[in-house]
Parts: structure tokens; sequence; C-alpha cells
């Protein structure tokens, strides 16, 4: 590698799924919490709250500015597209975890309660997508434009990166804010870099678990070229046709793996070929939020083995989860993928058919926008009275949601201060976790397969 | 602004009631309502019933509602030296049954939580259910700096309406006996008592209440057999008088009145 190379962590959004989760996973397997995401030194909480504070005294407009201002200065210029190497991103993420053995390695989606499920077996999970955020100006209501714009930073990017595959996302409901100074470049590995094989040589047991994280999600995209896709639209509170109706665009040629969560199966030859040296495991599943109930039922099964409380439940949106104090207050983690009425629904309707909880603690993610589908206090309302004694919201502040940036600072103090907790237990042995997995997966599309997905 | 004209203008509805209890007369306020349920609202250290007039008019429709002086405090007689916790709970309990009144919903404000949870260990059968509001005092701030720190930060959050007549109870009180009563209110371990309480009982904290920040207030909830926790957004320590619809509300919740 040459110094000509763009640092990982300036090439990768730090707000985003994958490297959020990344983060908390890392943090929580090096015995620490998930203060301000991950993103400063938990010393500069005081400060981060002052700072919230401050810009909370500003008008809402203003506040929606700051906020697309973050996403572009964040975001790459497009002539530096040229010098990010998927290797150096690969070394990267594997440097975060604390480098020992592990008896598994998980590998693929992005997906919160898998982040939670990794935590709970102790182990690492290297992601299969990642998002570089590109410097961009135009019109975000122009969705060919959008493409067109894309096409050139693509080509330096896919040229220097054959083993990148790129899914152009371009969401002007939920992204509104966001994808006013930068566009949404999703990478999928279609490839094992050599980071995540020394990774696998140095820190998997001998006959060790490789589990791949597959989730089924599609989207209709418009090849650019090849390996380049464009998605019009994303998963959350609006469904791929009434992007089209509502915005145009691109005719789609065909249904991919969607741009953040869905996996990309031509990795799946690399995995395969790793058989014999490691023991290969298929988490399967259709829906992001599918493997969620699956992991809340497993916690509640392992804290009540543990003779810990199991009536406590934290109920998590996006990356403002907190994996270290999940497991010190016993509360069993429930994820959805953003606060949207579908996601609060599917949570309503699990609780309605589950053991009730005395606790529901909620985190929700202020992106900035009333968009399409984003939920109200009417949904949140719905589920945190299923709680029979706390049902509360933590970190938001209901009158600025979703324009609450400083939710993102308070929710995890807030958590840090609930006082009934305890040790940070022993991980979860595998077995049982797969044991628990396929009995609680069958109920809600979730499945544990020793082969991969047949191809479509 | 009008709460506070209610409360110094006095109010016609609002009777006076004294009786005598153990040799002592107590003053109470009594909005009737002959046949509804009682309620019996529980005030706070050094103060006196004045501060609940607001609540006691959002309850007046549905329940019969009592607000007494406890022995030492406001309009009744000043008893013998500083009252500790075991002398007021006592004397609740004295007046209740002096007053004949059936199983009532007790409602306390800060101090007067740890009164009404003490009644209703010793006296299960006189309470119906319980609302605490504020409930003092956190174990995390069980010593007199602490709990003069957070009171000097509640005291900026709250009302400026309320301070003249909180004022008024603290010199009515003494401000000396106050002080010397502050060593009572620190000593009782509440946190023990919770788990033993099997009424129904509802927490309505202020969320900007730095007196009972929220972690405690949930880990009353929890300690509690049939607790619940409501929060009242932008309230601090006396919701009873800055918030009375809400906390109105959740006497009638807990309480099952219609």
């Amino acid at each position: 590698m040459t110094a000509l190379h763009v640092p990982a962590g300036l090439a990768t959004a730090g707000f985003d799924s994958a490297s959020g989760q990344l983060r908390a996973l890392a943090r929580f397997l090096h015995g620490r919490e998930f203060p301000l995401l991950g993103l400063a030194p938990p010393a500069m909480q005081p400060l981060a709250r002052l700072g919230a504070q401050a810009l909370e005294l500003l008008p809402r407009r203003w506040r929606q500015d700051l906020y697309a201002v973050g996403g572009w200065s964040e975001a790459l210029p497009p002539p530096l597209l040229g010098h990010v190497r998927t290797e150096v991103l690969a070394s990267w993420i594997t440097r975060q975890y604390p480098q020992r053995r592990y008896p598994a390695v998980l590998i693929g989606s992005s997906n919160g309660a898998v982040m939670h499920l990794a935590a709970a077996l102790g182990v690492p999970w290297l992601p299969q997508t990642l998002l570089i955020p590109v410097r961009r100006g135009g019109d975000i209501d122009d969705i060919d434009g959008a493409l067109e714009r894309g096409r050139e930073p693509a080509e330096r990017l896919l040229d220097a990166n054959p083993e990148l595959q790129l899914h152009h996302m371009h969401d002007p409901n939920q992204d509104e804010l966001m994808s006013r100074g930068m566009a949404y470049f999703r990478v999928k590995l279609r490839s094992l870099p050599e980071a995540y094989r020394r990774f696998l040589d140095r820190c998997l047991e001998p006959g060790g678990t490789v589990l791949v994280v597959d989730c089924g999600l599609r989207w209709p995209t418009t090849a650019v070229a090849k390996r380049h896709r464009f998605q019009n639209g994303a998963f959350g509170g609006m469904d791929p046709d009434d992007y089209r109706r509502r915005w145009g665009g691109p005719e789609p040629d065909g249904w991919s793996p969607e741009a953040e969560w869905g996996y990309e199966p031509t990795l799946d030859d690399d995995l395969v070929a790793l058989d014999g040296r490691h023991r290969l495991r298929w988490l399967r599943f259709d829906h992001p939020e599918d493997p969620s109930p699956v992991v809340a039922g497993l916690h509640r099964e392992w804290h009540r083995r543990l003779g810990r409380p199991t009536d406590r439940l934290l109920a998590e949106s996006f990356v403002a989860v907190e994996p270290y104090w999940a497991q010190r207050t016993a509360s069993v983690p429930y994820w959805m993928a953003f606060s949207i009425q579908r996601s609060m629904a599917r949570l309503d309707r699990w609780l309605a058919d589950t053991d009730p909880f005395d606790e529901i603690r909620m985190t929700l993610l202020p992106h900035g926008v009333e968009s399409e589908g984003v939920a109200t206090e009417e949904d949140w309302g719905r589920v945190l009275d299923r709680a029979r004694k706390i049902g509360v919201l933590v970190g938001t502040d209901v009158d600025r949601f979703p324009v609450d940036f400083g939710s993102l600072v308070r929710y995890q103090a807030e958590l840090a201060r609930i006082r009934h907790r305890f040790p940070l237990p022993d991980p979860l042995a595998l077995d049982d976790a797969e044991k628990l997995f396929t009995e609680l997966g069958a109920d809600h599309g979730v499945e544990l397969a020793d082969a991969r997905r047949p191809h479509p | 602004m009008s709460s506070v004209l209610h409360v110094l203008a006095g109010a016609p509805d609002i009777e006076n009631d004294v009786r005598t209890v153990d040799g002592a007369q107590i003053h109470a306020r009594h909005l009737a309502n002959p046949g509804a349920p009682p309620v019996v609202l529980v005030h706070g250290m050094a103060v006196s019933s004045r501060y609940f007039v607001p609540t006691m008019r959002e309850l007046g429709g549905v329940a019969d509602v009592w607000a007494p002086d406890l022995v030492g405090h406001g309009r009744s007689d000043r008893g013998p030296g500083v009252p500790i916790l075991d002398d007021l709970s006592e004397n609740l309990l004295a007046w209740m049954s002096a007053a004949e009144l059936p199983p009532a919903v007790l409602v306390g404000n800060s101090f007067g939580c740890q009164i009404a949870v003490e009644a209703a260990r010793r006296a299960p059968a006189a309470v119906r259910a319980l609302v605490l509001n504020g409930p003092t005092t956190d174990p995390q701030a069980r010593s007199a700096a602490e709990l003069l720190a957070r009171w000097l930060r509640t005291s900026v959050r709250e009302s400026p309406l309320q301070l003249p007549l909180l004022a008024l109870d603290y010199l009515q009180f003494g401000p000396v006996r106050a002080a010397r009563m502050v060593g009572g209110v620190l000593d009782d371990a509440v946190e023990e008592k919770l788990p033993h309480l099997t009424m129904p009982v509802v927490v309505v904290t202020g969320t900007e209440d730095p007196i009972v920040p929220r972690d405690w207030a949930e880990e009353v909830v929890r300690l509690l057999p049939q607790g619940r926790l409501v929060l009242v957004p932008g309230a601090a320590h006396t919701v009873n008088f800055t918030h009375p619809t809400q906390l109105a509300a959740a006497v009638t919740d807990v309480s099952e009145i219609a």
C-alpha cells in the first residue's frame, strides 16, 4: 500500500448502519461501553451534551441545514475515489477487534439484532457492505441526474477495486437532508479480502465456525456499468413503486440485494472454499428485522438461565444501540432498522404474542426529516404502553423528534444510569445459541442452515 | 397565574376541617364530594397542604378530596419537638380514622411520599392505592449537602409563582426546625419498604426534577410489586402545583375512579 490511499476512517461514513454496528460490537468485545456512538472519546460526553443543548436553541430549519452540512463534510471529494482500496478498508475493520481466538466469526449483512447475537457469543462480525459517502450537488429530486452524476466517481472507485460491487443508493425520502451534500455509495464485497482471510487464520479457533449473515432483502435496480447498480429509494417507510410514482427515475432492469441491508451472494464462492478449514453456517432471513424477535427470545432464555430478570426490554433503532449496557442491565435487545411506523408495528405484534415485559425502553433514530412512514408518538406510545411498569423513550426529546440530534448524545448516558445491574456475563456458548436460534427462528422466518441459499 | 390566585385568595368551596387527633388540633383542607371515594393528599417536609389546592380542584369532581396539615405543619398544632417520620405517618393514620375515612388513595409529594409509604406499610387495609409524586430520598443523594444542592437546582426550575406560597410555609414551620428535620428525612431507607407494598402504586415524576432523577424514579417503580411510572414532561419536583391535571389523571387511573 502506498501513502496515496485514502484512510478507511475517511473513506467510510461514521454515521452508518455498518460502521455503527461495527464500532458498537468492537467496543463491546474490548469490554467498553458505547458513548457518543463510539465517534468521540467518552470524556467528550459533557461537552457533547452542552453542544447539543446549544444546537437545540437554533430554529428547526437551521438544525436541519447543519445536518446536511455534516453529511457533506463527511463525504469524499470525487477525485479521491480512485485512491480508496478495499484492503485498506478491510484491515481497518479487522483491526478494530481484539486480536484473540474466537469460537466463531460472523461475516455478511449489517444487522443490529445480529450484532447483539455476536455480542452474546463474544465474537466479531465482518461487514460485507460499507458506505462511502461522496460529495455531490444538484437537486435531490432529480433521480436521473443523481444517477448520471454518480457515473464518473463510480468508475474511478470500481476500476481501482475489482472486488467491489457498487450500489449507488438515492433516497429522497429518508435521506433528504444528507443527500443534499452526499451521494450514498454502498459497496459490497464480491470476494473475501486478504485482511479478512488473515483475520480468520489468526483469530478463528481451529475448527471454528464462520457464520454467514445472509439478509435476502432485495430492491429493484438499474444497471449502470459493470458492478455498478443504481437503486432508486431504499428500505424504510416507502415501497419501491412509491418512489417511482413520486419521483420517477430510471427504469429498473432487475432486482438486487438491497443496498444497505441485503447480502450479495457472489461472496458465497470464497466462503464455500473455506469449508474444511472452518465450519460454515448460514443465517438466512428475508427482512432485516426478522432476526429481532429471535435474538430477543434468545436473550430472554439466556438471562433466565443466568438467574437474571427476564422482564426488561431495550428496543433500539438503527445505530442507537448499546450492547454493553444491554447485558449489564439484563435488558433483552430488540432491534428496529429505523424509527418508522412499520418497524414499530412489527415490534408491537411481537409484544402482543410474547410474555409481557415490566420495563420497555426505546431509542429513536432522529434522521432529521418528517419522512413518509416515520413513527409518531402514537406508534411508540402503543408499544411503550405494553410495559407493565416502565415504558419510556430513552434520550429523546419528543417535541423535537425527528430533528432531535441531541438524543444520540443522551440515550447512552441514560442507559448507563439504570440502577439494577449485573456484572458482564460470560459469553453464551455457540452450541446453546444455535439450538435456541433453530428453535425460535422457525416462527420468524429465520433459518440457521448448513448450506448457502439456492441461487434464484 | 390562576392557580396562585386561587390559593392565595382562598377557595370558598374548600372547607377548613379541624378535628382533635391524639390531643392535637389537626387542620385539613376538604373539598367535599359525599359518597365519592376518598383521596388524601400528603404534603412534604416543612410545608403545608396549601400547595395541593390546584390538584384538589382537579380531583373535586370524582373524589372526596382531603389534604391534612400533619402535626407540626401548617395550621395544625405544633406538637412536642420536631416531628419525625414515625410521628407523621402515625398522625396521618390517626387522622384518617378520626375522619372515619374508608380505604383511601394516598397521594404524596416529596417527603410526603415517605410518610404515605410508611403509613401504607403499617396499615395496608386503610390504603387502597398510592400515588408517589417525586418520591424522596434517592439513596445516591442521602446527605444533607447533596439534598440541598438538588433542592436549589429544582428551585430554579419550578414555577416562580409557588415560591411565595412555600416561603410562607417554611417561615411558619420555622427554618431552624426544618433544618433539624432533614436528618430524619435522610434516615429513612424507603427502598427497603417498597417491595412490601402490595397495593397499586403510580410514581409520578417530572422530567426536569433534579431531586428525583429518572433513574431513581425507575428504581422505585421496579421495587414496587405493582408499580407503574408516569413521566410529566417539563415538570420539576412539585407536579401537584405546576401540572395538577397530569397528577389528577394518575390518581384517577390508579384508583380506577371514573
